[in-house]
Parts: structure tokens; sequence; C-alpha cells
């Protein structure tokens, strides 16, 4: 069934190739945990190196190293409230109250389990169903991705605690944010003010520092004391059995894993979509599952598992269709694609059987890449975790800022960006006192792109049709994924209608009560 | 006119105002570029009318029952409502659920984890936040004085704006200190100013190595400096 697989395996397991997983996932982590550099960024920078090797290790390395990173965007988006990458986008909405609450040691430990089954998972996917699955891919087209960026935006629902109608005016404000450029299809320039550096538009690295790091940023310059007792105590504190009792927590509830990496996978196959997609719904599908969903976002372990086993599912999902198919399933998967082609090997069917050897060993080494997450991540995680917690406030945000301009601006190495971060970012706090969630604004920027694409390439694609507009609601698959959204939509409604009609049952019952009592001792 | 009112209102009104100006920037030639940008601006407008709608429609709602309940609210009137569940902790502030908190029981779905952060919490009520502070930060919990905001957004954008002027070591090196030095509520002693800025020289060059040396991240350099 998998020609070549032993010696895979043998392969993988030399010394040589140990030590590449090793210092793969180690500087992964580093890249990963330093925003504004993707994993793309640093598996570009890593490029060059894997010419010195032979096929299979630099593609062991280039695995590794993807693996560290999205790992990696974990921990700045728990300890500073700063994703790391894209793919961490909603680790922040359960990490850094964590971290508030002295429990990022917790997190950390969450994530890293987390981590670890969800890149098991992807890793599972990849080796047994996905030259089956691959033809699923094939099935989306622009109107599919289209209805999957309305599916994500239904997470607003669950991002609004408190008005769900401010809740879509800040998605609404992200798309518009969105807009701002090249537009994706037609190419004409829009809202760039005159500005010709903004014809690329606002990058999603510098949206999500602005909206997220440079508020709690302020926080912590407006009021250092905000930095809560908790968080010191945790400085000092040492609890024993903190790490056991922590991963038999997060795996006494498999459900939560197992859905989120399947997740992960299957998001991870879309092209385009990648992890920045896969830990929105996950974490969404997470809190719409939960018993108590009112805990999400004031620091719930559940919160910081779904979107990192989602994210590290990506990397096993992102490339069945690029070993299948030849089609790069995320952003660093193009680059692997590149290393692939580089060597000669073409992906496509036929790269698990003629080059077995080379292909398993990859996705083998992947699987162990994501099991040498959980000593290196508790090692070098919880030492980072450490370190922010004991550094005083007055050396931290600075320390951060300074951090997270030099990544804004080396994105695309324009010091305006590091403007647009700094001024996102006050308008951010603002959104926030107006009471419009930033997680939504971002949720907008993120999708953006995606639900544009996918309707300006759909009327395109449908405009031999007489009604153009009906090919969003004809196909199958589309069909199938506005059920979903109609049931992300009416889910929180008849939850809400539920608990209302238990509040008027319980108030009849308690009027009730005394006007039957009354009425029983007027019977004695 | 309460503060929720108002807050609603001048959300609603930057809402509009936002999407008035992108409107009056629409210069489109492609037909598939127009429909997606106009839907969002359409949407916006509605939704800022629907907010500012919504704050007086409950704002006159709550005016009509505080009228009719005036002679009897009394003093109590001025207490924020209490979530069901939820215990006043002494000194008026809210305390987590009393069944997450308590040792030994469970709500649904509530983790280990999750029960040992709510005693953790429960257990700070009442005690203050920084008896044990090793750094004497900004004075006590909740001290925020009215210039601190302005000073802060105002240093962040002046570091962005001089980030790509001066380049990341004399830029980095003054806005870490003074960073520091707004975080302190002041600059303290001669010799806590030095530690400062050596602090900012260490972090300043440490990143410029890093980014320039190891990842080839090409980055703002200083006229003055060179670096």
């Amino acid at each position: 069934m998998f020609p070549g697989i032993e010696e895979a395996v043998l392969q993988v397991v030399s010394p040589a190739t140990l030590l590449l997983c090793l210092a793969g996932v180690v500087a992964g982590m580093a890249v990963g945990a330093t925003p504004g550099l993707s994993a793309t960024v640093g598996l570009a920078l890593l490029l060059p190196l894997t010419f010195t090797l032979d096929p299979a290790r630099g593609l062991v390395l280039m695995g590794a190293f993807y693996s560290g990173a999205i790992y990696g965007g974990a921990f700045t988006a728990i300890l500073v409230n700063s994703p790391g990458t894209p793919s961490s986008i909603a680790t922040t909405f359960d990490g850094y109250p964590l971290t508030r609450k002295g429990r990022s040691e917790v997190a950390i430990i969450a994530v890293t389990t987390a981590s670890v089954v969800g890149g098991l998972v992807g890793v599972v996917g990849l080796l047994l169903l996905g030259p089956a699955i691959a033809d699923v891919v094939l099935a989306f087209g622009p109107q599919e991705y289209f209805w999957l960026g309305i599916f994500g935006l239904t997470m607003i629902a669950g991002l609004a605690a408190k008005s769900l109608v401010k809740g879509f005016a800040a998605g609404f404000v992200g798309l518009l944010i969105s807009t701002i450029g090249i537009a994706p299809v037609g190419g004409d320039v829009r809202f760039t003010f005159g500005f010709t550096q903004m014809q690329a538009g606002v990058p999603l690295i510098v949206a999500l520092i602005g909206f997220f790091t440079v508020p709690a940023m302020i926080d912590l310059m407006v009021d250092p004391g905000s930095r809560a007792a908790a968080m010191r105590r945790e400085a000092r504190r040492r609890e024993p059995g903190l790490l056991l009792r922590t991963v038999r927590d997060v795996l006494s509830r498999p459900l939560n894993l197992i859905r989120s990496a399947v997740i992960g996978t299957f998001v991870g196959m879309l092209p385009g979509a990648g992890g920045n997609v896969a830990n929105l719904i996950a974490y969404n599908e997470a809190k719409r599952a939960s018993k108590t969903p009112g805990e999400f976002g004031k620091g719930k372990v559940d919160g910081v598992v779904a979107p990192e086993a989602a994210n590290n599912a990506v990397v096993g999902g992102g490339l069945i269709p690029l070993l299948t198919l030849g089609i790069p399933g995320a952003p660093p998967d193009a680059v692997i694609f590149g290393v692939l082609l580089l060597h000669g090997l073409r992906p496509g069917a036929e790269l698990f059987t003629t080059q077995g050897e080379l292909t398993f060993t990859f996705i083998i080494a992947l699987g162990v890449s994501a099991l040498l997450l959980a000593p290196v991540g508790l090692i070098v995680g919880r030492g980072l975790q450490r370190a922010v917690v004991r550094t005083p406030t007055a050396y931290l945000v600075p320390g951060i800022a300074l951090v997270t301009m030099i990544g804004a601006y080396a994105v695309r190495n324009n010091p305006l960006d590091v403007v647009i971060m700094v001024a996102l970012g006050l308008v951010g706090y603002g959104l926030r006192h107006l009471g419009l969630p930033p997680a939504a604004v971002v949720l907008g920027v993120v999708l953006g792109p995606i639900i544009e694409a996918g309707l300006g390439q759909g009327l395109l694609t449908a405009s031999g049709d007489a009604v153009p507009w009906l090919s969003f609601f004809t196909r199958p698959v589309s069909a199938g994924i506005i059920v979903l959204v109609l049931l992300a939509l009416l889910w929180p409604l008849w939850g809400r209608w539920r608990r209302l009609r238990a509040a008027r049952t319980t108030s009849a019952a308690g009027a009730a009560g005394p006007a039957a009592d009354t009425e029983r001792e007027g019977t004695k | 006119m309460s503060s929720d009112l108002r807050r609603d209102l001048i959300c609603a009104a930057l809402i509009l105002a936002v999407t008035a100006v992108f409107w009056t920037r629409q210069d489109f030639s492609t037909p598939t570029d127009v429909i997606f940008p106009r839907f969002v601006l359409v949407v916006l407008a509605v939704l800022g009318l629907a907010i500012a709608g919504m704050a007086v429609v409950r704002a006159s709602r709550n005016g009509a029952a505080s009228d009719g309940e005036a002679p009897e609210a009394g003093a109590g009137a001025e207490l924020p409502p209490q979530t069901p569940g939820m215990r006043q902790a002494p000194g008026g502030r809210s305390a987590a659920p009393a069944a997450a908190a308590a040792p030994g029981t469970s709500g649904a779905g509530t983790s280990l984890t999750e029960r040992a952060a709510a005693e953790d919490a429960a257990s700070d009520d009442g005690k203050g936040g920084d008896e044990a502070g090793e750094e004497p930060v900004g004075g006590p919990r909740g001290s925020r004085p009215r210039w601190a905001l302005p000073a802060a957004a105002a240093l962040l954008l002046a570091w962005a704006a001089a980030f790509g002027l001066f380049g990341i070591t004399l830029s980095g090196v003054v806005a870490f200190v003074a960073t520091a030095i707004l975080i302190r509520r002041g600059p303290g002693t001669p010799r806590r100013l030095l530690i400062d800025v050596g602090v900012a020289l260490v972090v300043a060059l440490f990143c410029w190595a890093v980014f320039t040396r190891v990842l080839y991240v090409p980055l703002p350099v200083s006229v003055l400096l060179g670096i």
C-alpha cells in the first residue's frame, strides 16, 4: 500500500534526520514567535539552505520548520496578545486572558498538547486519506470560497458578546479595510487616498499587530498597575504536577481536539484558506459546541486548544493537494512546492509510487516534528513564558513595541506600515471603548479578500449563464455550505430563545409560588 | 444624556462618517470591483443607523421606565444589575460564579485548570493588586492620570514616525527609555535612568543584530549612527 515506507522510517530515525527535525522545529518556533515574520517568510529564508542538502533532508528541514513556526505563533499570542502568525489569531481570544489571570503556563502547556495532537491528525490525514480526498478540493470553486468566507463571518455572532449589531458593524469595518488597494479580480485601485504605498492594501500582519498588540500596550502604559497581581504571583509560584494535570485536562476532552484537528486538516486542503481561516472556524465551533460558551473569551483552556489543534493540522492538510495535485494549500506550501520542483520532483499521484521513499520520509518526519513540539515547546515555551512574566512592565512594554514595529516593517520593508500599525492600534483602542470588538474587525480583514475574490471570480465564471448570481446557490457544495451558514446564524438565536423561555418559566413559577401558597392556606 | 447613549451615538456617527468618506472615493471602472465595496458601504451605513436608532429607542424606554420607578427607586437605582449566579465580593467587586469558584463543586464543562484559575482569582479578592510587586510602577492599581492616554498615543505615533527617519537603534533607544519613564510616571533617580538607557541599548542592538545579521531583514538605518 505504501511503497518505500520501511526505508522512509529507517531514514527518519537516523540521528542526522532527527537532528534536522529538532533544528527545524527550534528555528521555526523562533521565527513563528516573532510578530511580523510568518512561516512563509521563514521558509523562504531557509530555501537557500536546502540547496546544499539532498531532497529528502531538505524537505524534512522545511517540514519541521513549518510545524515549529505555526506552533511558535501561539507564544506571543498568549503572552503579549500579539499573534506571531495569522494562524494564531483566535489563540489571543483566550490565551491573553489566561495570562492576565496568571495562568499563562497552563495556556502554554495546553497549546503544546493541542499542537502535537493537531499536527499528528494532519499527518495521519495526509498519509491515509490524502489521495482519496484530494478530489474534494477540486469541487471547490469561487462560489464555494465565497460561502466559506461568509461562513467564517458568522463567527462574529460569537465574538459580539454584548451587541450583535455592533459586532457586525466591526466585521464590516474590517471588510472595508480589506478593500483598500488593488482589487483582486478587476485590478481597480481603491481607497488609497493618494498614497501609492497603499496600493498593496493593508497587510494582514500589520492589521493583526495593530488591533491586538497596540491596545494591550496602551493599556499597560496608561494603567501599569493593571498587570494583575496574579501574573506577578505566577512569576514566583511553582505548581508541582501542573504539567501532567494540564495535559490530562486537555486530553480529557478529546472531542474538542479531534474536531478542531479535522477542521484544520480539511480547511488546510482548500487552497488559499489555510491556518488563517482554520483557527477561527475551529474556535467558533469549539465555542458553539461548549456547554459553557459564555466562558470563552475570558480565559478558557478550550479556547486556546481549538485554534492550535486546527492550525497545526493545517500543516498536514495543506500538503494533501500539494503532494497529490500540485496545488499548494497555503502560502508556506508554495515554498515547499518550490523545493520539490527545484529537486526535479513532480507532485501528483505518482509521487507516492515512484518517489515513495522520499515522500514518506517527508510525511513521517512531519509526524516526528509534531511529536518534537512537546519537549521543545515545553522547555523553550515555558522558558519564554517565565521570562515574559518576570520582566518588569517598564521594560516589557517598550520591548514588545520595538519587536512589533520591526515585525510590521519587515512585512514589506515599508516604514509607512509601522505608522499604519500604530494608527490601527489607536483606532482599535477607540473602537473597543465604543463597544466594537477589534477581533471582529480583524476577522473582516482576514475574510474580506476570500469573499471578494470568490464573488468576483464566481460571477465571471458564470457570466455565460442567464442569471450569474444563481450559480452561488445551485452548486451542491455551495448549498451544503449555505446550510452550515444558516445553522451558524440560527444557533445563537435558538440558544437565546431557549434562555429567554427558561427565564420566563422561572419567573412565572416564582410569581405563581406565593399565590399558590396563599390559595393553599385559604383552603385549609 | 447617559454615557451609554452618548457612546452609541458617537459610534454610529463615526461609522457613518467613515462610510461617507469612503463612498466619495469610489472611482471604479470594472463592474466586478464595484459590487463588494459598495455592498460593504451600504451595509455599514445601515448598521450605523441601526446602532443610533437602537440607542435612542433604548434610552427613551429607560427614561420612561425610570420616570415610572423614580419615587421608590432611591439609591438602589444607582447599583449595577447583578448577573444571576454571581456573588458580590467585598469591596463591591463581582466575583467569579460561585459554582466555579467553590472548591469541590464544578459547573458543567468547567475543567480542572479553570477551576484552579477561579480559585486563584477568588483568592485575589480583597488583597489588592500590588502587594508583592517587585517594581514600583504607576502607583496603585487603577491609577490613570488623564494625560497618560494622550501621552501614550503620542509616544507610539512619534516612535513609529521616527522609526523610518532615524533608524531602529536611535529611535528605539530614545523611545524605549521614554516609554519606561512614562510607565514609571517619572524618570526616577539618575542611576535608574542609566540602567534604562543600558537596557534599551542592549535590546535595540540585539534586535538589530538578529534581524539584519541572522534573518537578513534590512532595517531602516540612522543617518547619525550608521546602523
